[in-house]
């Protein structure tokens, strides 16, 4: 199918004059975002990029602990009081809160993650002061009405039903039992601790994590520094000081198990595979993110792209990649194939994992990955909203400052040998983990629950 | 970093407000715009905040122009575009974007099919280069045309084929359209993509895509002195197709009365209802009809302060979700939608019989002031907080004018939703709502399950 090296060449001579820009740095990859920090006239910090261009602000906040650290007999309370913070506030009942964003053009949200809340906003720079107040509200008083309140747990309780038959839940939930059968990150809600969830369980949760001792805020758009820290503190200023919650165990990751299967009737089964990874801190974090792109991270560049979809045309998509919460970290891959083909997919994937794990990657393959991945950050940069989506992740991540204009030297300096080491690390097929839910054909007997 | 998906989505055109929404009662952002001499329209929009490019081609062709017992050849050949021509071997197209830190993609609808890349702006010429290059010179194997139909059936099965109520949505698009080609899915009935053939596919190509047949999107950080020698460069020097075809469709015998589909499978968990009525759209209107029914939409079901919300899942408590919706973004026609699903012991009949009795009670009472207010804002806003996204406003252009519209039609469009008058949407509304131009759907579980 494909042609060979001088095949290659040779077809490809005649636009030699861009292809020599190829393994050049585009203009882009040096691009930097102009972010600051500052402090609230109340000594809160933030980090702001203020870009008046487009007449609008987004800000994001975060709070450390999130559902792990819920308490067990209510599960899922921490997601229920992030959407309850917008189901009515102050003298507004959910209606007239709703109705009040509309007529402002803004949106506010809050939500739970496994180890943080976060909020978002996004207002028209002429409505600030109004959108600001609106965040406030919600933050510091919510009503926690009962018919919100019961709409929410009634949502969630057809959510139960419909998560029965969904591919992607019982896959995750049979890799995360698997993997970690006692921790907080193998829990689901249940019908018993949703119905369990009331007023009293969601002001807890509210005066646990709400405060400023683990207040991590970025804003950009159109406001400038001394205008942003007045924001900062129209919605944060009243949180108390508090202290940092606690933690979740750290989740080790069990053995990998033999092949699991979970029957769902449908005509095309999903795939997915888990290995150990690492955390953002570890120092083979960059260059993991170069191994990845080469594997399966790099959409048609990717080796898996190419053998399993493009070679045979056995799925429409593969990828992988690294996926960290605070306390595990894991190689992620999936895929979708049709039932009869699920085994043929899943040893291709093996056996080029293998190959990658036994050989290494190329110097070739290492530069079109640093070439990328460099190059095309700044495209995760051209908008106020995935600025914020960017240099906030970073924040909340722990990242310093000056990190979103370094990572690209960071990439650059990763090397060959840096590659091959965190393939020995990470990317052995036996340390995997695979899961298949669907009608699988021809797997062994032996494998099926 | 998360797992990939695979590539080549199609759009469906329910993304219209997103797509053709815009500014809150200003003009929108409007860009410079110049045609080749080989008839190839180029627009222009400026946006130089990072130094990247979103780089679009659109072509007036889409699934509702396939010849009869070939479904799904235009998506095919969307899949096919990036297999290679004389100068580029299969797979490069992608690789090379990727080696120059760009992402590339591509996507179809009934009506267009679209190609992009977005690259840093000193890359802009090698993708010019490369996309022209495909638009005439395109070829690919044998071999290559199987192997792509297998990725296509796989695409299938996941889109569709895996998810009982996507089956259902396209038995439900079938009896709206029993005749006119919008009744036909996308992606094509299976039978019909296993049997397609590279002839047939490439004479679909030659006749179509031309570059009298194509627009030319660039939006970022560029502008039309700077554009205007590579466009003329590449794309001018390609030869127009001679007697394009026209897109005349086959219109649908008229309405004889509502018509009911049940779809059983055992995965279904909860119970849901839908409905979908024929409408105009923004490509068959006259007038501002199709604001009008896109500001009466927004009313019934557009929000959580909708009538059927408000109705269905606040007041009577019966519904964990409603709504309703327009897609009136088509060339040859369009849909509305209204949709509910069941708290847990609430029968399909009860919820269909609430809502259309708010629906009854709004075509009798018509909106408030208050309403009509609110919901202009709300689809206006979508347009402000678009100028964000130099992706998002090079789609909003190229949709906009591969389905019929004009650059003045959507620079016009926040002040025209801001005309619009309470009769306006009445008539609309009346004319709209008939259950007699209606395809009624339930979504259940197997019998005795």
């Amino acid at each position: 199918m494909r042609g060979g090296a001088l095949a290659l060449a040779l077809a490809c001579a005649p636009l030699a004059p861009v292809y020599a820009q190829a393994q050049t740095e585009s203009a882009a990859s040096r691009h930097a975002v102009p972010v600051q920090q500052i402090t609230s006239p109340s000594g809160i910090e933030a980090w702001l990029v203020s870009d008046a261009t487009v007449p609008m602000i987004v800000m994001r906040a975060y709070w450390r602990g999130g559902s792990a650290i819920e308490p067990a007999n209510v599960i899922g309370v921490t997601s229920v009081m992030t959407d309850m913070l917008t189901e009515g506030a102050g003298a507004m009942n959910a209606n007239a809160y709703k109705e009040r964003l509309q007529d402002l053009n803004m949106s506010v949200g809050f939500s739970a993650g496994w180890d943080g809340v976060g909020m978002s906003l996004t207002t028209l720079s002429e409505n600030r002061d109004a959108a600001f107040e609106m965040a406030r509200l919600a933050l510091h008083e919510p009503r926690f009405d009962p018919e919100p309140l019961a709409r929410i747990k009634r949502q969630m309780l057809v959510g139960l039903r419909t998560r029965e038959t969904n591919p992607s839940y019982i896959a995750n939930l049979a890799l995360d039992q698997a993997l970690y059968p006692n921790h907080p990150y193998a829990r689901r809600t249940s019908r018993a601790g949703i119905e369990a969830i009331n007023r009293a369980a969601l002001e807890e949760r509210r005066a646990a994590l709400f405060n400023r001792a683990t207040l991590q805020i970025t804003i950009v758009g159109d406001i400038s520094a001394e205008d942003a820290g007045r924001a900062v503190d129209t919605i944060f200023a009243a949180l108390p000081q508090g202290a940092r919650p606690p933690e979740p165990p750290d989740a080790t990751l069990g053995a990998p198990t033999p092949l699991i299967v979970r029957q769902l009737p449908q005509p095309q089964s999903l795939v997915l595979f888990v290995g150990p990874g690492i955390q953002d801190e570890d120092p083979d974090w960059i260059p993991l993110a170069v191994a990845n792109y080469i594997l399966g991270g790099g959409g048609f560049s990717s080796r898996l792209m190419d053998q399993v979809r493009e070679q045979r045309g056995l799925v429409y998509g593969i990828g992988t990649g690294p996926s960290v919460r605070e306390h595990s970290a894991v190689m992620r891959g999936s895929a979708q194939t049709e039932n009869g083909d699920v085994r043929e997919a899943i040893e291709v994937t093996r056996a080029e994992m293998a190959r990658l794990y036994s050989e290494g990657a190329t110097q070739a393959e290492v530069n079109d990955a640093i070439t990328y991945l460099t190059g095309s950050f700044a495209l995760d940069l051209d908008s106020n909203v995935k600025i914020a989506n960017v240099v906030h992740g970073y924040q909340a991540a722990g990242r310093d400052i000056g990190y979103v204009n370094r990572r690209n030297d960071l990439i650059r300096a990763v090397t060959l040998a840096d590659v091959n080491r965190v393939i020995r690390r990470l990317f052995n097929p036996a340390d995997y983990t695979f899961v298949v839910v669907g009608q699988p054909e021809g797997l062994e007997a032996a494998a099926a629950n | 970093m998360s797992g990939g998906v695979g590539k080549r989505f199609i759009v469906a055109c329910m993304a219209l407000l997103a797509l053709t929404a815009s500014a809150y009662a200003d003009e929108f952002v409007r860009p410079e715009t110049f045609t080749l001499r080989n008839g190839m329209q180029v627009v222009v929009i400026t946006d130089r905040r990072a130094p990247v490019v979103t780089h679009m081609v659109w072509y007036r062709v889409g699934a509702a122009d396939e010849p009869r017992g070939h479904s799904g050849i235009a998506h095919f050949f969307e899949h096919l575009m990036f297999k290679g021509t004389r100068q580029i071997a299969p797979g490069e197209f992608s690789r090379t974007i990727a080696r120059n830190g760009g992402e590339d993609n591509a996507f179809t609808n009934w009506d267009y099919t679209a190609y992009f890349e977005r690259i840093a702006r000193d890359r802009l010429e090698l993708v010019m280069r490369m996309e022209a290059d495909r638009m005439r010179n395109l070829q690919f194997s044998d071999e290559t045309f199987a192997s792509e139909r297998d990725v296509i059936v796989e695409e299938r099965r996941q889109r569709i084929d895996n998810n009982p109520g996507s089956v259902l949505g396209e038995r439900m698009r079938a009896m709206l359209w029993p005749h006119h080609p919008y009744g036909t899915p996308v992606i094509g009935w299976l039978h019909e993509i296993q049997t397609l053939d590279r002839e047939t596919a490439l004479q679909f190509y030659r006749t179509w895509y031309a570059p009298n047949n194509a627009i030319l999107v660039v939006a970022g950080d560029v502008d039309a002195a700077e554009l205007r020698p590579l466009a003329e460069r590449y794309y001018g020097r390609l030869r127009p197709t001679r007697d394009l075809p026209s897109r005349t469709w086959v219109s649908d015998p008229p309405n004889v009365g509502p018509i009911r589909v049940t779809h059983r499978d055992e995965k279904v968990r909860q119970p849901s209802f839908s409905r979908l009525y024929r409408a105009i759209s923004y490509g068959t209107d006259t007038g501002r009809q199709a604001h009008s029914l896109d500001v009466a939409m927004e009313i019934l079901g557009g929000s959580e302060t909708s009538r059927l919300y408000r109705a269905l899942v606040e007041e009577q408590r019966i519904a964990v979700s409603a709504g309703a919706g327009g897609n009136t973004s088509g060339l040859g026609g369009g849909s509305v939608s209204v949709w509910a699903t069941p708290v847990e012991g609430v029968s399909l009949e009860r919820v269909e019989a609430a809502a259309d009795a708010v629906i009854a009670a709004f075509l009798r009472d018509g909106p408030t002031e208050a309403e009509l207010t609110r919901a202009k804002n709300s689809l206006a806003a979508n347009a402000i907080y678009s100028r964000d996204s130099q992706e998002s406003l090079a789609n909003i252009y190229g949709a906009s004018l591969a389905q019929g519209e004009s650059i003045d039609d959507v620079v016009n469009w926040p002040t025209d939703i801001e005309a619009v008058t309470r009769e306006e949407v009445m008539t609309i509304a009346r004319q709209t709502l008939d259950l007699d131009a209606s395809v009624t759907g339930w979504l259940l579980p197997e019998e005795g399950q």
